[in-house]
C-alpha cells in the first residue's frame, strides 16, 4: 500500500517520472510498475496443482516460499507457450503476496512521465481495458500500461479466494 | 515525570490474567472447612498484585474491586473471618467480573460500572457482616480505642493536581459516606496541605485507608481516634504505609518482588527470630506497642513490599528450589495456573507456573516474554534450514564417501546440529497441556451446580506439551466434550446410587504423548451411550444407518450435525450444534476422534492430535511425474492389488475388495487428472485410507519414502485447492502437495454413493 502512494505521489509530480518494466505478449508490448517486481528469474517447471485452470502453470520454490506462477501467455493466449532456457518469469509482490507472471520476453526499464500515459480507448487489447491505466508512445513504439495488481487480483485470474478478493 | 505507561498496558494485561487464572484455580482447589493457609496466601496475593499493578496504570475500576477482595482474603487469611462456600462463589464472580473489566480495558467488550459496584457491595457486606458475626481477637484488642473516641480523625494528603482533586475528592468522600458517617472537617487549599475527614469509629480502618490510597500520598494517611495519643499508631502507619506504597510502585515487577520477599523473609527470620513469636501479625502490631520491631523490621527487609508478610511467617508457598529456606511447593499441579509464556523453554523449566510463581531474588529473569510472530518467524527459517541441510545431503550423497569424508562428516554433523536445533525451536511454541484443563475445574463446577450433580474432576498428565496454536484451538472443542460428558454421561446422583455407583460421578481428563501424536482423553463414569437410541435417532433424521454397523460406527454418528439423543434440550447441551463442530474443528487441526462407550460403565473419547501444526508425519507417493504427501495418521496399509479384488459398480466405478471389506476406489490420476500414470488397478499401489470413520483406497503409482515434512500453507499466495491442504518443499527443493485425506474421501463418498 505504501508502495503505490508513493508511486502515486510521484506520478503526479509532471516533471517527475516513474520507473515501467516492459515486456512483451505476443506483438504487443506491455509495461508495468517496477516497484511491484521483486526480481526476475529463468523458468523452472512448477509442481502442478491439481484442477488449475490451464494458465496455472504451478507452483514453484522460491526460497522457501511457495509460488503460483501463471503463464500470460496462456492466459491471453498470444505468442507460443514453449518453456526454453530463455523463458522469463517476473516475480510480483501484490500486496502481501507473491506471485510470477510467464511473459514471452522482458525488453527493458522505461522511465515513463504521468503526462506520457494517455487513457485507453475502448478497443480491443488481449488485456481487458479495465486492467489498463493508459497507453503510452515512445520512440514509435506503443505501450500498454497494466494496472498489474488489479489483473492479477481480479476474478478472472482465479488466484485468489473469492472471500479474500474483497480487500 | 511523565512515563507513557501505555507502553507496558499489554505486560500488566498478560500479568493480570494470570494472575486472575491462577485465583481461580486456587479458589476452586480450596478445602472450604479446613482452608490450606499457604493456597489462601497466594490468592490473596494475587488479588494483592492486581490491585497493585491496577493502581499504578491507573484502572481504578480494577483497583477498587481487587481491593475490597483483598481485604476479605486477608482476614479470612488470617484466621479473622470463617470461611463461607458463598464467600467462594462471590469470589469467583469477582474474578469474573474483574476479567470483563480487563478485556474492557483491552478494548475488547464494555465494562458495566454497574456490574462493578455491585460486587464491591457485595464484597465488602461480606467483609462487614461477617466481622459482625464473628469478633476477632484482633478487632477485640482494636475495640477499647477506638471506643473511647466517637469518631475517627482522618487525614491526608492528595497524590494528583488540585483540578482532578476536588472531583475525586467529593467522589471519595460520597463513598465514605456511604457506609459510615463521614464529615470533612477541614478542606485543603493546596496539593501540600493535608486534608481532615472525621469518620464515625466502627469504620473499617483498613478500608477507609485502602480508599484513600487511590487518591492520596500513602505515607501521608493518618488514621487515629479523634483526641487520641497518636504516637503508637504513627508508627505503625508508617511500616503499614511503608508497605503499601511500595507495592504500586514495585508492581509492574510484582514477581521479583514477591520472590524477594521469600529470600528477605528467610534472611531476616534469622536475625529477629525472638521478635517474631511475640507479634502473632503484623495487623495486630499495628494495634500493639511494638513499633520498635516494625523499625528494625523496615530496616532489616528494606526489599520487601509486604512487611507484615514476614510477621505471618508464611510458609512461602511455589518457592523455588534456590528459597531453600522456605518449605516446598504443596500446590498441586492441577492448581497451578500454568501461566508460562511460550518462550520458556520446557527443558530449564519443568513447572507449568513459573511464572506466576515467586521467584527468588537472586535468579533474576528466568523467562522472557517475546512476540510469537518473532517465534514463529524462527520456526520458519529452521524449517529453510532443514530443507537445505536436506538438499545438501542429497547433493554430497553422489559423491565418494571416501573421497570426500571430510565432506561428509560435515554434513553429518549439521544434519545432527540441524536436527537439535529444530527439536528446541519447536519446544520454544510447546505449552503444556495445563493451560487448557486449569479452565476446566470452573467449568464443571458451574456446571455441576447448575444441573443438580456431583462431579469430581481428575486431570492426568496436565504437563504434557503441545503447540501453542494446537492449544488454542483445543480448547473449545474439549470444552464441549466436558459439558457434553457432565449434561449427558453423568448421571443424577439418586439414579447413580440406585445403580450402585457413588453419588459423586468423575470426569476424567488425561493427556499422553503416543508415538508422534498427543492424546487427549475425556472419560466419565456415567450412563455411557446407548446404541439403540442413536440408531433410532439416527432413522427418524433420516441418516443412512442399519443394524450391522459396528459400536464405532454407531458412536461416531453422535458428531454428525443435527444429532442429540438428549431427551431435553438443556441450555448446557441437546440442540446438537457442538459435537458436529467439536469433530470439525479437531479433523481441521489433523487430528481424530474417536469413542468408546459402554452402558452404565461410562464413554471416553479420545482425541488425538498432531504435536504440532508446523511439521507432518508424511508418505510420499508417485503418480506419473509427479509427488504427493500423505498424512501418515491417516494411513491404515498398503497393498498391492491382485486382479480378482477388483469389482466393477455400475460399469464404472470401481471397489476393492480388502478382506472383508469392500473399499471405494479414487484414482488420483483421475481425481487430479495426472498425465501418464499406471492407470491399470492391479499394477499400481492401493493406499487404504482412513478419515472420519470411513475408508477409501487411493489409487497411486508407488511408494517413494516416508519424511518429515514442514507444512507451508498455499493460501498465503494462492488460494485453497479442493484435495490438497497444503505444500511442502522436497529434499531436492521441488514443491509437493499435501494430501487432504478427509477432503478426498469425502470426495470418494459423494461419488460413489452406492458402494458407501
Amino acid at each position: 500500500m505504501v508502495q503505490e502512494n508513493t508511486s502515486k505521489d510521484l506520478g503526479d509530480e509532471r516533471g517527475h517520472a516513474q520507473e515501467y518494466l516492459t515486456y512483451t505478449l505476443g506483438p504487443e508490448e506491455y509495461a508495468l510498475d517496477i516497484l511491484k517486481v521483486q526480481e526476475i528469474r529463468g523458468y523452472e517447471t512448477p509442481t502442478t496443482i491439481a484442477n488449475a485452470p490451464s494458465f496455472l502453470k504451478g507452483v514453484i520454490n522460491l526460497r522457501g516460499t511457495i509460488v503460483p506462477i501463471v503463464d500470460l501467455r496462456i492466459k491471453f493466449n498470444v505468442g507460443v507457450a514453449d518453456y526454453t532456457p530463455f523463458t522469463v518469469v517476473i516475480i510480483l509482490n501484490i500486496g502481501t503476496r507473491v506471485v510470477g507472471i510467464v511473459v514471452d520476453s522482458v525488453s527493458d526499464v522505461t522511465m515513463l512521465r504521468q503526462d506520457q500515459i494517455r487513457a485507453a480507448p475502448e478497443f480491443a487489447a488481449t488485456v481487458d481495458t479495465k486492467y489498463i491505466n493508459g497507453l503510452c508512445t515512445l520512440d514509435e513504439r506503443m505501450l500498454i500500461v497494466v494496472d498489474i495488481e488489479r489483473l492479477m487480483l481480479s476474478k478472472e485470474m482465479a488466484l485468489v479466494d473469492a472471500t479474500q478478493n474483497a480487500h | 515525570m511523565s512515563i507513557d505507561m501505555s507502553q507496558f498496558y499489554q505486560v500488566f494485561f498478560e500479568e493480570a490474567q494470570e494472575h486472575l487464572d491462577s485465583m481461580e484455580s486456587l479458589l476452586l482447589n480450596l478445602d472450604i472447612i479446613d482452608p490450606d493457609g499457604e493456597q489462601l496466601n497466594a490468592i490473596f496475593r494475587a488479588a494483592h498484585s492486581i490491585k497493585g499493578s491496577a493502581g499504578t496504570f491507573g484502572f481504578t475500576d480494577l483497583a477498587e474491586v481487587t481491593h475490597v477482595l483483598e481485604n476479605l482474603l486477608d482476614r479470612i487469611r488470617k484466621g479473622e473471618l470463617g470461611l463461607r462456600p458463598e464467600m467462594i462463589d462471590a469470589f469467583l464472580d469477582a474474578g469474573d467480573v474483574l476479567k470483563d473489566l480487563l478485556a474492557a480495558h483491552r478494548g475488547d467488550g464494555v465494562a458495566d460500572p454497574l456490574e462493578v459496584a455491585a460486587m464491591c457491595k457485595r464484597l465488602s457486606e461480606l467483609t462487614i457482616n461477617a466481622t459482625r458475626a464473628t469478633v476477632p481477637p484482633v478487632a477485640a484488642k482494636t475495640k477499647p480505642i477506638s471506643e473511647s473516641a466517637a469518631l475517627l480523625d482522618v487525614s491526608f494528603v492528595l497524590d494528583m493536581d488540585a483540578q482532578e482533586a476536588t472531583t475525586t475528592v467529593d467522589n471519595l468522600i460520597a463513598e465514605l459516606g456511604q457506609r459510615w458517617t463521614t464529615e470533612v472537617s477541614e478542606r485543603a487549599v493546596g496539593t501540600e496541605t493535608p486534608w481532615r475527614l472525621s469518620i464515625a469509629a466502627e469504620a473499617d480502618q483498613e478500608i477507609v485507608r485502602g480508599l484513600l490510597e487511590f487518591i492520596a500520598r500513602s505515607d501521608s494517611i493518618r488514621i487515629k481516634p479523634a483526641g487520641a495519643q497518636a504516637s503508637d499508631t504513627e508508627n505503625c502507619d508508617d511500616a503499614y504505609g511503608f508497605f503499601d506504597e511500595a507495592a504500586p510502585s514495585a508492581a509492574s515487577q510484582a514477581d521479583q518482588s514477591w520472590g524477594l520477599f521469600d529470600t528477605g523473609a528467610a534472611a531476616v527470620a534469622g536475625p529477629t527470630p525472638a521478635t517474631v513469636p511475640a507479634t502473632d501479625d503484623s495487623w495486630g502490631l499495628f494495634d500493639s506497642d511494638t513499633a520498635a520491631v516494625a523499625a528494625s523490621v523496615q530496616v532489616a527487609v528494606p526489599a520487601t513490599d509486604d512487611s507484615f508478610g514476614f510477621f505471618v511467617d508464611l510458609p512461602s508457598p511455589a518457592a523455588e528450589p534456590a528459597a531453600a529456606p522456605a518449605p516446598p511447593q504443596k500446590i498441586p499441579v492441577s492448581a497451578a495456573p500454568a501461566a508460562k509464556t511460550e518462550t520458556a523453554d520446557r527443558r530449564q523449566n519443568p513447572t507449568p507456573d513459573r511464572r506466576s510463581a515467586p521467584r527468588p531474588a537472586g535468579g533474576g529473569e528466568t523467562s522472557i516474554r517475546v512476540d510469537v510472530d518473532k517465534v514463529d518467524q524462527l520456526i520458519n527459517l529452521i524449517g529453510e534450514l532443514v530443507i537445505t541441510q536436506a538438499m545438501l545431503a542429497q547433493s554430497a550423497s553422489a559423491l565418494d564417501p571416501v573421497e570426500f569424508e571430510r565432506l561428509h562428516n560435515g554434513l553429518g554433523q549439521l544434519e545432527r546440529n540441524t536436527r537439535d536445533m529444530q527439536e528446541s525451536v519447536m519446544s520454544i511454541r510447546m505449552m503444556p497441556i495445563s493451560v487448557v484443563f486449569s479452565r476446566f475445574p470452573r467449568v464443571v463446577r458451574d456446571l455441576a451446580q447448575k444441573l443438580g450433580k456431583q462431579i469430581e474432576l481428575k486431570t492426568i498428565g496436565e504437563t504434557t506439551e503441545l503447540d501453542k496454536s494446537l492449544i488454542e484451538r483445543i480448547s473449545d472443542p474439549l470444552t464441549h466434550l466436558v459439558r457434553n460428558s457432565l449434561d449427558h454421561g453423568i448421571e443424577m446422583p439418586e439414579e447413580r446410587v440406585a445403580k450402585g455407583k457413588p453419588p459423586v460421578g468423575t470426569i476424567t481428563l488425561k493427556a499422553y504423548h503416543q508415538g508422534g501424536s498427543i492424546v487427549i482423553e475425556v472419560g466419565d463414569d456415567g450412563a455411557g451411550l446407548s446404541r439403540q437410541k442413536i440408531l433410532a435417532k439416527a432413522r427418524e433424521k433420516g441418516m443412512p444407518v442399519n443394524d450391522q454397523m459396528s459400536d464405532n460406527e454407531v458412536w461416531l454418528l453422535i458428531f454428525d450435525a443435527g444429532f442429540s439423543t438428549a431427551d431435553q434440550v438443556t441450555e448446557v447441551s441437546g440442540r446438537g450444534v457442538g459435537m458436529d463442530v467439536v469433530k470439525r474443528n479437531i479433523t481441521g487441526m489433523g487430528g481424530r476422534v474417536e469413542i468408546e462407550s459402554m452402558i452404565g460403565i461410562g464413554t471416553r473419547i479420545t482425541v488425538r492430535l498432531p504435536l504440532t501444526l508446523a511439521i507432518l508425519d508424511g508418505m510420499s507417493v508417485a503418480a506419473g511425474k509427479e509427488t504427493y504427501i500423505i498424512p501418515l495418521g491417516y494411513i491404515v496399509e498398503s497393498l498391492q492389488a491382485e486382479p480378482g479384488m477388483i469389482k466393477s459398480v455400475s460399469g464404472v466405478e470401481r471397489v476393492i475388495q480388502v478382506r472383508e471389506e469392500f473399499l471405494p476406489v479414487m484414482p488420483l490420476y483421475e481425481m487430479f487428472g495426472i498425465p501418464d500414470t499406471i492407470t491399470q488397478l492391479d499394477k499400481g499401489i492401493m493406499v487404504v485410507l482412513e478419515a472420519d470413520g470411513a475408508k477409501a483406497a487411493l489409487f497411486i503409482d508407488a511408494l517413494v519414502g516416508q519424511h518429515q515434512v514442514v507444512i507451508k500453507s498455499l493460501e498465503s499466495n494462492y488460494r485453497k485447492v479442493p484435495g490438497i491442504s497444503g505444500a511442502t518443499i522436497m529434499g531436492d527443493g521441488h514443491v509437493a502437495m499435501i494430501l487432504d485425506v478427509s477432503a478426498l474421501v469425502q470426495m470418494a463418498k459423494s461419488s460413489l454413493p452406492a458402494a458407501a
